[in-house]
């Protein structure tokens, strides 16, 4: 009977010690140390908490879990986008209803700002304000950058998503949340007073201000399916062009193409954009151009697009549930280097 | 005159007990039921029995806390619910069968285990691996067959109990058992409030305070009646009814700071059974209606569906001197009714038998089946099973090997809503297993081991098409494989339990060349788990310790990320003086302080003390 029980011992204490690996931690304590390189916001997945934040230096070498290594705790539920304003990091945590607040030298924490139902990125509109859209609310938020509070709401439409900033006018593009909306909500900066409301084409997803002041909204466009699973009917994806207020041209797109992505480059001429099609490509629109382009620059499929000093940036995200992946491309579509970041890479946020 | 029996037995038994005389418990011989002995015995799959359920457990345990401390099962909590992984498969792999009724969500392929009091039951079976050409769609990993006791001897019970912990668990349970030489009936009824403000370490917040688990009230009731009479020593009629309903309020993950998520979950669950036995043939005929009510409701969300599945099923059964044939006709009805799918109301019909032949001489039994289904849209193989158990002195040895399999559910294939959408074209999934175990019982000790091998294909997973809409697509294939030994032993007035899983269980196929998943152990699958108690029996005393121990499991497919291991420890004393009309238990959940979690950034309680007291009349 001895031996029973020992042996039944040793398989317990086995079994104990099997596996007994710690997770390691990073340390990053040089201050500036976040100058020169940039951030991704990975969204984690929903329901998990395991959004992050991850850096890549200017030699492309990648630190994942920043903010949870320096911090000791992590940024949260479905981390979406990140801002830097006036030397401080606000990651905005859509899930979590929240925006993290760290400085910008060092990622110490400094506040988080609650009272939000699904915020989706933040906007410096002036020296102490910024703007937040919010999901559910389908409110603007307003945020005193000094105290780092929630002051006012402004109604937009629903689902307001991107936001643009062009000659003291703040335009949102209300997407629908999961839904469907058509409008953009346009609002004075100074009064927080909402201007007016333009109707644009289906499930705006993007908003650019170009050189000439003009406004660039990029509509996806909406699918509706019947009892079979056959596409009823389908909106076309749309590029409208706004001057003084009001809508002076509009590209549609080819029907059953969703376009999403919309970018601009530094001297604020030519648009980038993935057309919808299958493999949704990336595609260059001068924007004198009078025409749709037909080819693409980048013939790759991307989760999310960033452009920033004339570089472009996607990330793959390969099966939503490991660590994905950052490309970085020149104007011209060409390569020039991969990293992998963490779960979902979504968003970028450059210096 | 039977059909107001429960209306006389309800007031005149309370009038009754003031006169009662009270009798000791005694424990009862097993009698024949109203059905034929469970037909999944003696398949080749391991099957563990907890008979007597009741006298294991707190009436406040649901099943998952029971299951996780008695088998090996890998029990993931996270906001209300709670969900099994057995053998590497996935939550909606485990098939929950009540009396055979599938009871497993139409909408949603899984059962919340929050959502079974383990408590309300007589007999639970676990069949550990999947069962498929018994028990049909689901039965992948392992099946739970929760199963009504009633028998044709004379008693009268009344039993009352209460459950209080100190996280603002208050649970009352009434049950009354009356039988006689030609009826037999059970009811039972519960009404608990569990406020769950356990205390936990919050890691998800800075310096990680201690928090309070807040927006976490489960308010819940549950109904159950089981009637049975003889009609002649030929004829049975048997009928249950079970009610139960949940209203829960979603607690936040813990990296946010509220939630206003609630959820409503009302079952409805009949059934009634006519059995005739003769020496010829023995046959079952059932009638099974199971509804599901689900709401759940957030800021700007309202989602609900009513579930209705209606089965008929004939089961005939005869028995030769070295052989037994059983066949069995399903006709089975699923309803689904919701918003958030492509059409509010989708309806199907299905046709499912199977054919089993047992052949038994001394040593040997083997043991073959088949089974066929038509059902509406999807073209499921055939499922066949073969096994072989061979008896050599104290040894036992059986092989199995099998098919089985998972049809797509309703979410699956006609979701809309969310940035989500179905796939009608969906498959089923499918599995070979194959099992080699070897058991030896002796008086004292006890053990089985088992290995296994099985290799699921189509596994379904949700992934995001080019346009950003998720989809579900039969892209996986998962290989699982590893090792199960279950033992008891009784030393004088010890038994000593152990329980010991290997479970390697790997994704087989990349879905592109950046795919870092494949050949690496699935998410939330421990590769080690166990679990260990000792029992003391004195004369008055019962004095239980269980360690629970759950290997690490990995969050992430890629393997770069995952939880702690953790142990658990548990210690209850029971007070079970013979002839006492009291019987008082006191448990402390996690004595040593733990914090863990089994599911990422969901909080777990510290230690918890649950008190327990018992009031019983027995009267024969």
């Amino acid at each position: 009977m001895k031996n029973y029980i020992s042996k039944s011992l040793t398989l317990l204490i086995i079994s104990f010690t099997f596996f007994s690996c710690s997770k390691e931690n990073i340390n990053i304590n040089n201050n500036n140390q976040f100058s020169s390189g940039y951030f991704v916001t990975n969204e984690g997945n929903f329901g998990s908490g395991n959004g992050s934040l991850s850096y890549v230096d200017e030699n492309n070498q990648v630190t994942n879990n920043v903010f949870s290594s320096i911090n000791s705790f992590p940024l949260g539920d479905v981390v979406q986008s990140m801002s830097i304003i006036n030397d401080n990091a606000y990651i905005v945590v859509n899930g979590s209803a929240k925006i993290e607040v760290a400085t910008i030298d060092s990622l110490q924490y400094v506040t988080t700002i609650n009272g939000f139902s699904g915020p989706r990125n933040i906007l410096q509109v002036d020296v102490n304000k910024a703007y937040v859209s919010d999901w559910f609310s389908n409110t603007v938020q307003v945020i005193d950058l000094e105290t780092n509070e929630i002051t006012s709401a402004i109604n937009c439409g629903q689902g307001p998503e991107a936001l643009c900033v062009n000659d003291n006018l703040v335009y949102v593009c209300n997407i629908g949340g999961y839904s469907v909306d058509s409008t953009i909500s346009i609002i004075d900066v100074y009064s927080d007073m909402l201007v007016s409301t333009l109707t644009v084409g289906d499930k705006p997803s993007g908003v650019v201000a170009d050189i000439n002041n003009d406004i660039w909204v990029l509509c996806s466009g909406a699918t509706y399916y019947d009892a079979n699973w056959n596409v009823e009917s389908e909106t076309q994806g749309k590029l409208v062009k706004i001057s003084n207020g009001e809508i002076v041209s509009s590209f549609s797109f080819e029907l059953g193409n969703h376009p999403k992505g919309l970018m601009i480059n530094e001297s604020k001429d030519v648009l980038y954009f993935n057309n919808g099609n299958f493999s949704t490509s990336i595609y260059s629109f001068n924007i004198s151009n009078t025409t749709l382009p037909t080819n693409p620059i980048i013939n790759r499929s991307f989760y999310k697009t960033a452009l920033d000093n004339n570089y472009i940036y996607g990330t793959d995200a390969v099966d939503y549930v490991q660590n994905g992946w950052s490309y970085k491309y020149n104007l011209q579509g060409n390569l020039l280097d991969s990293v992998q970041v963490s779960v979902i890479p979504g968003n970028y946020c450059f210096n | 005159m039977k059909y107001i029996y429960i209306y006389i037995y309800c007031l005149s038994l309370f009038a009754n007990l003031a006169s009662a005389q009270i009798l000791d418990t005694i424990i009862l011989p097993e009698v024949t039921l109203v059905e034929n002995k469970l037909s999944f015995e003696n398949t080749g799959s391991k099957i563990k029995n907890f008979n007597h359920l009741r006298n294991l457990v707190f009436p406040s345990d649901n099943i998952g806390d029971f299951l996780q401390f008695n088998s090996s099962f890998y029990i993931k909590k996270y906001g209300a619910l709670a969900t099994p992984s057995f053998r590497g498969t996935s939550s909606s792999h485990t098939l929950i069968l009540w009396e055979g009724i599938p009871l497993n969500s139409l909408s949603t392929g899984v059962f919340d285990f929050n959502l079974i009091n383990s408590y309300s039951f007589d007999n639970l079976s676990v069949v550990k691996g999947g069962l498929s050409s018994l028990f049909g769609s689901g039965s992948l990993g392992a099946t739970l067959y929760l199963k009504e006791d009633l028998n044709f001897i004379k008693k009268n019970i009344f039993k009352y109990s209460l459950d209080i912990n100190n996280s603002g668990l208050n649970s009352n349970n009434i049950s009354l058992n009356y039988s006689n030489d030609y009826f037999a009936s059970s009811i039972y009824f519960r009404s608990t409030i569990d406020k769950n403000n356990f205390l936990f370490v919050n890691t998800s917040r800075p310096n990680n305070p201690i928090d309070t688990n807040s927006h976490a009230l489960i308010l819940s009731k549950e109904f159950k009646s089981n009637f049975a009479y003889k009609l002649n020593n030929k004829n049975f009629l048997n009928s249950s009814l079970w009610i139960s309903k949940y209203d829960r309020e979603i607690p936040v993950l813990m990296t946010n700071s509220f939630s206003n998520a609630k959820q409503y979950d009302d079952s409805y669950r009949y059934l009634i059974n006519y059995s005739h036995k003769n020496s010829f043939i023995v046959f079952n005929f059932k009638n099974s209606l199971i509804i599901e009510d689900f709401v759940y409701t957030d800021t700007d969300l309202y989602s609900s569906y009513i579930n209705k599945s209606f089965y008929s099923r004939l089961n005939v059964y005869k028995s030769l001197a070295k052989s037994t044939f059983e066949l069995e006709f399903t006709f089975n009805n699923n309803h689904v009714n919701s918003s958030s799918l492509i059409s509010q109301d989708i309806n199907e019909n299905n046709f499912f038998s199977f054919i089993k032949y047992k052949y038994l001489n001394k040593n040997l039994t083997i043991n073959s089946c088949i089974r066929h289904e038509l059902r509406k849209d999807l073209k499921v193989p055939i499922i066949p099973s073969l096994s072989a158990i061979y008896n050599l002195s104290k040894f036992n040895f059986s092989f199995l090997i099998n098919r089985n399999f998972r049809v797509p559910t309703f979410n699956d294939k006609y979701w809309a809503s969310s940035g989500s959408l179905g796939n009608v074209n969906l498959l089923s999934e499918e599995s070979i297993n194959y099992e080699f175990s070897i058991s030896r019982s002796r008086n004292k000790l006890n053990y089985d081991l088992t290995f296994f091998s099985q290799n699921v294909d189509n596994w379904i997973t949700w992934l995001p098409l080019q346009n950003g809409i998720w989809m579900p697509e039969n892209i996986k294939n998962v290989w699982s494989r590893g090792l199960e030994l279950n033992s008891y032993m009784s030393i004088n007035k010890f038994l000593f339990n152990f329980n010991y899983s290997f479970t390697k269980t790997t994704n087989q196929t990349p879905i592109n060349n950046l795919d870092n998943s494949f050949g690496k152990q699935l998410r939330y699958v421990p590769l080690n788990k166990c679990n260990f108690s000792i029992k003391y029996q004195m004369k008055d005393f019962e004095l239980i310790y269980s360690v629970l121990y759950n290997g690490q499991v990995y969050t992430v497919s890629d393997q770069s990320n995952f939880l702690d291991d953790y142990l658990l420890n548990n210690f209850l004393i029971k007070y079970l003086k013979p002839k006492a009309r009291f019987e008082y238990s006191f448990k402390v959940i996690n004595l040593f302080n733990n914090s863990y979690q089994s599911y990422e950034n969901y909080p777990n309680p510290r230690r918890e003390f649950l008190l327990n007291i018992q009031f019983k009349l027995t009267k024969q």
